[in-house]
């Protein structure tokens, strides 16, 4: 999303632990966050151990029943599975591929954004053009046409969402980076003799770290919309496997008769999204005491 | 963005990106008459209601006007308005009548057919319709060193002519055709819009370029074309079969189902084909729409690998076709838009079809006793791949969806893997080999003769990727009855033989029988002489009239 | 100045050569060809390899890739395999609607954002505040095509007041008022996003300058007027917040692809995914480079004229 190559909080060698537990008592907006994302974590996680229909059995016969019918808690979609099954079980789906791509995509776009960043000149050059390029692919595109020719498949889908992001984090890992590099403590671990590797691994990550976990929690919000945006268009989970995106795009052709069956779907995705944004944007404020007055 | 200067708070206030973005507005205005410019082309007069005019539906923009070129039957419903074929279908049947062609006969060796053509007939551009005209035709069709035949490439040619050797013009009013082979089946290929005579004066004109300029001998003559938007058709008086009765007839293209149906429940349109199954309720309930419905001439199933276990078992391809529920599948699913299928040919085809033939009725018991006496140790997996969409699939990952579920009661756990239509055929025609033990599909028979589709898929030689016979199924004795089919003449005669072909092959099951598919259209009632044909297109256009 | 001009062009050409390239091999990765689509099931082997060589696709991939490349160069896109006509037409055309689209959403965004950010920050601390806020935050959760499907559901199935697909009614209208009853809804869910986004750079911006100001007004303990301080405050904001609208464009350009399906609203996204599921190579590559282009254009373009207004870069 734009809005994180704008404003994220200036790395710093300043110690974070020790002030962010008083902080959240402080701050309602990301107690509400961190409990709404929580909540939607932990009822993922017991999924299967809550007494609730298997969301993969059919009963044509009861097909788009509405709330509360037919003994559905959240109704049924076109084929008689439980919605509200399927909504705990996708999230499953939906909340994994979100993480493992933003791991992929962190560990890879932050590989090539600390290595840009730090050594500079040709390598940063020639780095960032391969960037430019993945940029300059309309990214919705890149990740569809990834799909179709891997073949469709929640694995696959992980995969094009993550390397669309590459280019994110590579810039953001490279902006962070060359704040740092210039700094003092890196010039004196260099007098001191430390060898490259050591200095970006024990200096510069862990003083990018912090904007960078603002950025990761942010962004996740975003990899969950992508999941579920290529599930919509149809090349996400295989059925019957229930996740956010295909249960919006089932919806899709109900909504006049049952709108429910993609509301709710919907819904669920604004609901965690909103959450980790909460925590994200309270995160900032705490990193940054700068900004703070700037956001609340 | 290498240098952006960062304010106090981190924040980066920049004029690079102000800069930007007045760029990006210059660059806009500039574009802002194109922007505006085709609002004023794309006004139309109302014409919706019109007496005399008909708005017919399509369910996507037409790929080309060009015959030949076509290979989606949405495009081929629209052709059918301006050209005409050398014989045709009567109305609501298989039966063949003259059309473009009076009479025909055929040589005793079957090698020779001589078409008698009719006199008098022009095409819209003014020039005559003559056996010139038809060898151009199928020259440019078959012939790669035609001198227009790069106004192709023409897909469907070699499969549905590929008999032909040669054709010959004995005089202005009478054509011949040699065959290289004998093909009993031509004479219903004739009635194919990939066939239909094109005049040979506008493609030499207009080149690759006919296809957007299209000219025929059909009732209606092309007024315009307005991509995405509508096509445009005036009425042809000199028509050799009688004039229309409508004046013109617009065609418009609303590829998102709900629009369509919008637009029909609102009078925007007149005609739309393939109602989406949940909407159906709601076009009978309207007042003013009717809704026709017709069984085509189609059928769904899903092939079954028989060269790899557990489907290389009959008493296992059996138990399948008993472990599902078809009525549940075309009354709750499908609302009642297919029927229960017993083999491979559609009842639609009346003179080739049986329903003599082994039932597979919704017996989970049943198929749990196969089961066990094959032998299968359960529950076992097997890889099912399904399309996201495709012509004639209806609706293909609800349909895997629910047969997977059914599969699973009797201890067959199907996996389904999704592939996008393009992909999925890629796949499919490759063969099922030792990736996937189950693949459906479909198929539409708008030729009305299974001789063009049962070779393609049941056919041994044709196994995968020879042919799309993709579980490939080998039974010598049905190869054997498939070839002599293509060498009789008489109808009842070849009928016979594909009746005992389905028999043979429902005892077989090499697929899981499942649904044909009832084609089925909503139209307003102002609309008259409008019927639905089971080749799929739309026939007689002369004489639908709307008040 | 000129060399910096002439590296920039060339960058240019490099990153459209790349673009080319990618889209090039990943579309020729993915299983299937036109001729397979074309035929569908009606296909033996035979037929299949006929067509593919009327299509040149039997060559070696390096050759389609260069004669490809050398046409293009040449100002020619080839032909649309599924559509029979010319890509540039088709690809120009798709895109005007996209344009219209993503340019209704930044009117959109850019406007009612900067309203409520410069409200919410006049009002700093407030009810007010904290309900902007709040809304801001929840839109930038909402993901647009939901945010679409939403809107459906209230404006067309519900009130029935606002067309749910299309550019402009299939019969009748044609005229500027048809296009903007059917702009609305696309135009407002894919603005949401977006809007939220500004409201909260403008608030901090303009918070940003008044803390400068009330700190430099307590030590001049002079007065400054409301005009003076609106006049600062527009000014910074405006910088500030089109920084963010300038990274907009290609995330909005990019991005219509899902409105797009929603709303079966007539733009380049919902072609070339159309497109990438027929395989039909030349529509996709004619249309990923066109998109790119532009995009790089307007990044370029907007570079050269910063540069003609910051004469401190010129030596950068």
């Amino acid at each position: 999303m734009p809005e994180l190559a704008v404003a994220l909080p200036a790395p710093s060698r300043a110690p974070v632990a020790s002030s962010w537990r008083l902080r959240l008592l402080d701050r309602p907006l990301l107690s509400i966050g961190v409990a709404l994302v929580l909540l939607i974590v932990l009822l993922a996680l017991i999924a299967p151990l809550l007494p609730l229909r298997d969301p993969n059995v059919t009963a044509p016969a009861r097909r788009l029943s509405g709330a509360g019918v037919n003994g559905y808690v959240l109704g049924s979609d076109q084929l008689g599975r439980d919605l509200l099954s399927r909504l705990l079980w996708g999230a499953r789906v939906s909340i994994t591929v979100a993480l493992v791509a933003a791991g992929v995509a962190f560990v890879a776009g932050g590989s090539i954004g600390l290595l840009a960043g730090f050594y500079g000149g040709v390598v940063d050059n020639v780095l960032m053009r391969l960037i430019d390029i993945l940029m300059a692919f309309p990214y919705v595109l890149l990740a569809i046409a990834l799909v179709a020719a891997l073949g469709p498949g929640l694995l696959n889908a992980l995969i094009a969402i993550a390397v669309v992001n590459i280019s994110f984090y590579a810039r953001g890992v490279r902006a962070a980076v060359l704040v740092v590099r210039h700094m003092a403590f890196i010039e004196a671990a260099r007098a001191l003799g430390a060898r490259d590797v050591r200095i970006l691994l024990k200096e510069v990550l862990p003083s990018v770290a912090p904007p960078l976990l603002v950025f990761v929690t942010l962004n996740i919000g975003a990899l969950i919309v992508e999941t579920a945006g290529l599930s919509f268009i149809g090349l996400g989970a295989q059925p019957p496997t229930a996740d956010w995106g295909t249960m919006l795009a089932d919806g899709r052709q109900f909504m006049m008769t049952a709108p429910h069956v993609a509301a709710i779907p919907g819904l669920a995705v604004l609901a965690l999204v909103w959450g980790l944004n909460m925590v994200g944007d309270s995160l900032r404020d705490m990193l940054d005491p700068t900004l703070a007055h700037a956001t609340r | 963005m290498a240098s952006d200067t960062r304010g106090p708070g981190g924040q980066r206030l920049s004029r690079r990106g102000f800069v930007r973005t007045v760029g990006a507005g210059v660059a806009l205005s500039a574009l802002a008459p194109t922007l505006l410019a085709p609002i004023g082309r794309a006004a139309p007069a109302r014409a919706a209601a019109t007496p005399g005019v008909l708005v017919v539906g399509l369910v996507a923009e037409p790929t080309s006007l060009d015959p030949g070129q076509l290979t989606d039957i949405n495009s081929m419903k629209l052709l059918g308005a301006m050209y005409d074929t050398l014989v045709r279908f009567k109305p609501n049947s298989f039966d063949i009548e003259p059309s473009l062609a009076t009479s025909w006969d055929r040589s005793a060796d079957g090698l020779l057919y001589t078409f008698k053509l009719r006199s008098g007939v022009k095409f819209h551009d003014g020039t005559d319709f003559n056996a010139d005209a038809v060898k151009f035709t199928y020259d440019r069709l078959l012939d790669p060193t035609h001198p227009y035949a790069d106004t192709g490439p023409f897909p469907f040619a070699p499969g549905y002519y590929g008999s032909i050797a040669e054709s010959i013009v004995v005089d202005p009013l009478t054509v011949q055709f040699r065959l290289n082979r004998e093909d009993s089946a031509l004479l219903d290929a004739f009635t194919l819009n990939t066939g239909r005579i094109v005049s040979p004066q506008a493609v030499k004109t207009s080149r690759k370029d006919f296809a957007q300029n299209p000219v025929g001998t059909g009732p209606f003559k092309f007024a315009g074309w307005d991509h995405n938007v509508r096509i445009t058709l005036n009425a042809n008086p000199d028509y050799w079969d009688g004039a229309p009765a409508l004046q013109q007839m617009i065609f418009r293209p609303l590829a998102d189902e709900q629009t369509r149906i919008t637009e029909f429940l609102s009078g925007g349109v007149d005609v739309i084909f393939d109602v989406p199954p949940d909407n159906i309720d709601q076009v009978k309930n309207t007042a003013g729409a009717l809704f026709l419905a017709q069984p085509g001439p189609h059928v769904w199933w899903v092939t079954l690998n028989t060269k790899k276990p557990p489907f290389d078992n009959v008493l296992v391809r059996q138990a399948a076709n008993f472990a599902i529920n078809k009525d549940a599948l075309t009354l709750d699913i499908l609302k009642g838009t297919g029927t229960p299928s017993v083999g491979p040919i559609p009842p639609a085809i009346t003179w080739a079809y049986t329903d003599q033939v082994a039932q597979y009725n919704y017996d989970p018991d049943r198929a749990q006793a196969l089961l066990q006496q094959s032998g299968v140790l359960l529950p076992i997996n097997v890889t099912f791949w399904v399309t996201e969409s495709g012509s004639g699939m209806q609706s293909p990952k609800t349909m895997g969806t629910a047969i997977q579920a059914d599969l699973a009661v009797v201890g067959i756990n199907a996996q389904i893997q999704t592939f996008e239509w393009g992909a999925f055929l890629n796949k499919y025609g490759t063969g099922l080999a030792d990736e996937a033990a189950m693949a459906e599909l479909s198929w539409m028979f708008d030729s009305g003769d299974p001789a063009h589709m049962l070779p393609n898929n049941l056919y041994g030689p044709a196994c995968s990727p020879k042919g799309f016979n993709g579980g490939c199924y080998q039974n010598p004795q049905v190869d054997g009855l498939l070839e002599s089919a293509l060498k009789v003449y008489d109808r009842d005669q070849r009928g016979a033989i594909y009746k005992q072909i389905q028999q043979i092959v429902a005892a077989d099951a090499p697929w899981i029988f499942v649904d044909n598919q009832i084609q089925n259209a909503a139209i307003s009632t102002r609309v008259s002489g409008l019927d639905l044909h089971p080749s799929f297109y739309m026939t007689f256009l002369n004489r639908i009239s709307a008040a | 100045m000129h060399r910096y001009l002439v590296q920039r062009l060339l960058l240019v050409v490099l990153v459209l050569l790349g673009v080319s390239l990618l889209v090039f091999i990943v579309t020729r990765l993915t299983p299937g060809d036109p001729a397979r689509v074309l035929l569908g099931p009606r296909a033996t082997e035979e037929q299949v390899a006929q067509l593919r060589t009327a299509y040149g696709l039997d060559q070696p991939l390096q050759m389609q890739y260069v004669t490809w490349l050398a046409r293009v160069v040449r100002g020619d896109l080839g032909e649309s395999i599924q559509l029979h006509r010319p890509v540039l037409g088709e690809v120009v055309e798709r895109f005007r609607g996209t344009l219209i689209l993503a340019v209704a959403a930044m009117i959109i965004s850019f406007t009612v954002g900067i309203v409520f950010g410069v409200a919410a920050a006049l009002r700093a601390n407030t009810a007010l505040d904290r309900a902007l806020m709040s809304l801001a935050l929840l839109g930038i959760s909402m993901p647009p095509f939901w945010v679409g499907l939403i809107l459906i559901i209230a404006f067309t199935l519900g009130l029935r007041w606002l067309p749910a697909t299309g550019m402009f009614s299939p019969t009748g209208g044609g005229d500027l008022q048809d296009l903007l009853v059917h702009l609305v809804l696309p135009a407002v869910s894919l603005a949401v996003v977006p809007l939220a986004v500004i409201a909260r750079l403008t608030r901090a911006n303009v918070l940003e300058v008044l803390n400068q100001l009330y700190v430099r007004t307590a030590r001049a303990k002079g007065l400054h007027s409301r005009t003076v301080v609106l006049r600062h405050v527009l000014r910074n904001t405006l910088i500030g917040t089109v920084t963010i609208l300038g990274l907009e464009t290609g995330w909005l350009l990019a991005g219509t692809v899902y409105i797009e399906t929603v709303f079966a609203w007539p733009g380049i996204g919902a072609m070339l995914v159309n497109a990438i599921l027929q395989r039909d190579y030349p529509l996709v590559q004619g249309g990923v480079l066109l998109v790119a282009a532009i995009y790089v254009l307007i990044n370029l373009s907007t570079d050269i004229l910063y540069l003609y207004l910051d004469p401190r870069l010129r030596h950068a």
